[in-house]
Parts: C-alpha cells; structure tokens; sequence
C-alpha cells in the first residue's frame, strides 16, 4: 500500500512509512511552500505518513 | 425582505460586463471591502455586484434586535439576489461572514451558485477564538459601548497590532473604522446564534477556492483545512503572515488568486 499526496490537481504516490518532509522531498515540494493536512487536520514535517492515506497539500504563498 | 412586515432595499454598487460575480462583505464591514478587486474583474471582463448587508455600510438599520439574527440577514442578503436583473448561476466572493452566506446560498439556492471563493469563511462558531467568544458573552454592553467609541480609537486599535499596522494603508484603517461605526451597533448580535454548516458541508457540489491567512486570529487559522476538507470541490491557497482580511492588507496577492480561479471556471463553462 502507499501513500497519496495531492497537490492542486497533482496527485502522487509514495511509500508508507516515510516522515512528511521525506516525501515532500520525493516528489520535489519545499516544505515551506505547503500546508499538510489529514483528514482537514494540520500534520507537521515529522509525521510518518501510513499506509492507504491521503495527505492534502495546500499550497503557501509568501505575503506579508 | 419579508421579516414582520419589512421588506428592505438593501444597497449595492454593480459595475461592468460580462458574466457576474457577487461579492459580499464580513461583519462590520461593507461593499468598500471590495473596491480593488472590483476594479480588478471589471477590467478582465466580468459584472461585479457588492452589497451591504442588512445593518451595514448604506443598507436600511432597523432598530430593534430581532433582525439581527443570522436567518433575517440571509433572507435579506437571498431576496436581494432573487432580485437581481438576471437569474445567475454567480460566482460568489465572500469574506468571513459573507463566506457564511455564500456557502449556505449554495446549499439553499444550488442553482443560484456556479462556483465561490470564501477568504477566511465563516462556517461555524467553533472556529471563533475563545477569547472573543467569551467577549460574545457580553454583546449587550458591546452594542451600548460600539456608538460611543470614537472612529479614531478603532483606527488606533488597528495600528497596536504589527501584521495590521504593516499591511493596512492608513486610508484603509480609516475606511474599517467608517464602515464599523456606521453599521449598526446591533449587527453584534448576529454572531449569537449561528446554525453549523459542517455538517451539510459535503452536500456543496460547486467548485470553492478557499483562501485565509494563516495569522488569522479572528477566525482560527487551523479551521480552515477542516472546509477544505469536507467540500467535495474546493481548491486552497493558504496566505503566509496575514490574518482575518487578506483582500485589504494584501491585495496584490490575493486579488490575482481570485480573478485567476473566477477566469478558470468562467472558462469551464
């Protein structure tokens, strides 16, 4: 089983198991940029993403 | 509008073109709110009409508290778009409480909304701080303390908090604190008792784009991931070191955010 992020209309599958920030780093998305949430709850970089879930990736932009 | 007796007239400016989108102010604010990003979707080819609430900017403020209950605002805030030149589908633009009114529009009147983008939206109490809900407690004095606070006094509150003081042109601290002082003081007993959406949330099937900002300390910030995640289409765009009103403090990058989405589904149609 893996694990799906979506971001915008992209959607990727990683290997369970791996903390948030590694999988950001897979698929080539500074953690900074996203906001990660499971199931409508913010998750933090460290979190090991398991298997069958869905991460929601929000997008970040720099304002003030 | 029906309440009573009463029908109200409520006020709205409508400007342009093209294919329309309707925006709606937060609590305490009026159809100022939206004077950059009007001129922004005029000049891409769209209709903009902004209201003032019940209560608020130019619209009637009838005296006495019984209109000042979430459902009197929304039959108005309904009766106003029934009575608009041409029968829709809109794109719906609303701001905190105006995101409360665009969502329920939706679940109320499906055909009446094609798509929406809600910046820091209002869905439920919950997502309210605590420290203002305790204030909530007191909307009586509130409303007896609001008409005796100078304009100047709110415009100063503005400027003790950094982010707002940084963000807000002094022409638009002023123009907050105009439009605060001139709704009426009873507009705080909206906020009293407010039906929650989450539940009917996953009955909205048109597109949403929600925005916040992630200082939001009116709303709370971590409330906002919990809508998205419960429309069955929404798009996110979370805006880093901004609080409850991104269109004002921010509108070089929100404004963008919006038209963009507007152009997307004006296109899908």
């Amino acid at each position: 089983m893996a694990v799906r992020l979506i971001l915008r209309r992209n959607e990727y599958e990683i290997k369970a198991g791996m903390t948030l920030r590694d999988a950001l780093q897979k698929i080539d998305v500074q953690p900074e940029a996203v906001l990660a949430t499971r199931a409508g709850e913010m998750i933090t970089d460290d979190e090991i993403l398991r298997d069958g879930e869905t991460i929601k990736l929000i997008e970040v932009i720099s304002g003030g | 509008m029906n309440n009573g007796n009463h029908r109200f007239k409520l006020a709205n400016t409508i400007r342009g073109r093209g294919p329309t989108v309707i925006l709606v102010h937060g609590l305490g604010s009026s159809r100022q709110d939206w004077n950059l990003l009007t001129t922004r979707l005029v000049s891409a080819g769209y209709k903009t009409c902004s209201v003032d609430l019940l209560g608020h900017g130019d619209s009637p403020k009838p005296n006495t508290s019984d209109y000042y209950t979430i459902q009197s605002i929304y039959k108005a805030f309904e009766t106003w778009i029934d009575d608009l030149e041409e029968s829709g589908p809109y794109h719906m633009v609303g701001h905190s409480l105006g995101g409360y009114l665009s969502l329920n529009l939706a679940l109320r009147r499906p055909d009446k909304v094609r798509a929406m983008t809600v910046i820091d939206p209002m869905y439920s109490l919950r997502q309210i701080h605590p420290i203002l809900r305790f204030l909530s407690t007191s909307i009586n004095l509130g409303t007896k303390l609001l008409p005796k606070i100078p304009e100047g006094w709110i415009d100063a509150a503005m400027s003790l908090d950094p982010v707002t003081s940084s963000q807000f042109s002094k022409q638009a601290r002023r123009r907050i604190a105009i439009d605060i002082k001139r709704a009426s003081p009873q507009v705080l007993h909206i906020t009293r008792n407010v039906p929650d959406l989450t539940p009917e949330l996953a009955a909205i099937s048109q597109p949403c784009q929600v925005i916040w900002g992630d200082l939001d300390i009116t709303l709370m910030a971590d409330s906002f991931p919990r809508l998205v995640d419960s429309l069955p289409q929404a798009s996110a765009e979370v805006i880093r070191g901004t609080r409850h009103q991104p269109h004002i403090g921010l509108p070089e990058i929100l404004n963008p955010l919006v038209l963009e989405f507007v152009n997307q589904q004006s296109r899908i149609i």
